[in-house]
């Protein structure tokens, strides 16, 4: 196929936003945990960003040189997939209701985790590349 | 139905927006593009949240779907973190933990910052903690 760029970028970001969609209304079934519950906690979008980033860590080792291939799945599928303005949200609804410990962990577990993740995705893809 | 494709519409023009931020902006050790994207993002889920989340989870019509359309789809497609954590990894490799912890902060500081302004827009009136 010969897509232009732009329309890798916005038909991948269609697609991983109503993955993300999706994935939460799903998670949120399993965890029990929706933003407004009193339970605090979103493990959620704490799954879903952990997830792409572990996915943009293997598409880094692979596919960073393939604009096409980023621009669809980094750019596009991984980017709309993956969410900072919830994070905030869910960060805001913990520094109204006072759970600063909630808010701290919650951010932290969230930049952690997506810090091992990526880096357990680049070195995955660094020894299969070399395989 | 109509939800799926208001989140489709609104995530593939957050990911051209946050596409063309950071082809403007990024520069090589400091991923300006993805964190003007992050507090747009950001800004973005507040003004949405005050002014149509309980249309949406209300049911009421119209301004209902501006809600899954912008904040779902054009907020969460605009802000991103699979971009931070890789940006991270890189920063982290080419500079040291200070910059890496104080990229991580400043992303936070100012995303909360934009959806406070976003929320206190949206309703009119300051927001008590």
């Amino acid at each position: 196929m010969n897509l232009p760029i732009w329309l890798l970028v916005a038909l991948g970001g269609a697609l991983g936003s109503v993955a993300r969609w999706f994935s939460e209304a799903l998670l949120n079934q399993v965890t029990f945990n929706w933003i407004y519950s009193e339970y605090g906690f979103n493990y959620s979008i704490l799954i879903i960003n952990v997830l792409g980033s572990f996915a943009i860590g293997l598409i880094a080792g692979f596919g960073r040189h393939q604009v096409k291939v980023w621009s669809f799945w980094a750019t596009g599928v991984l980017g709309g997939f993956t969410t900072f303005s919830t994070l905030m949200l869910i960060s805001y609804w913990h520094l109204i209701d006072r759970y600063l410990g909630l808010f701290v962990l919650n951010i932290f577990a969230t930049f952690f985790l997506a810090f091992v993740a990526v880096t357990i995705g680049i070195k995955i893809s660094q020894t299969k590349s070399e395989a | 139905m109509t939800t799926v494709l208001l989140i489709a519409i609104g995530g593939a023009l957050g990911a051209l927006i946050r596409w063309k931020l950071a082809h403007f902006t990024n520069y090589e050790h400091m991923p300006v593009g993805t964190l003007m994207a992050n507090v747009l993002g950001s800004f973005l889920v507040g003004l949405a949240t005050a002014l149509y989340a309980d249309a949406f989870f209300d049911n009421q019509g119209v301004i209902g779907f501006l809600y899954p359309l912008v904040a779902v789809g054009l907020a969460g497609s605009i802000s991103t973190m699979s971009a931070v954590a890789l940006e991270m990894k890189n920063i982290s490799r080419l500079k040291n933990a200070g910059t890496t912890f104080g990229y991580l902060a400043v992303s936070v500081g100012l995303g909360i910052l934009a959806l406070f302004l976003g929320i206190w827009l949206g309703t009119s009136q300051p927001v008590s903690l």
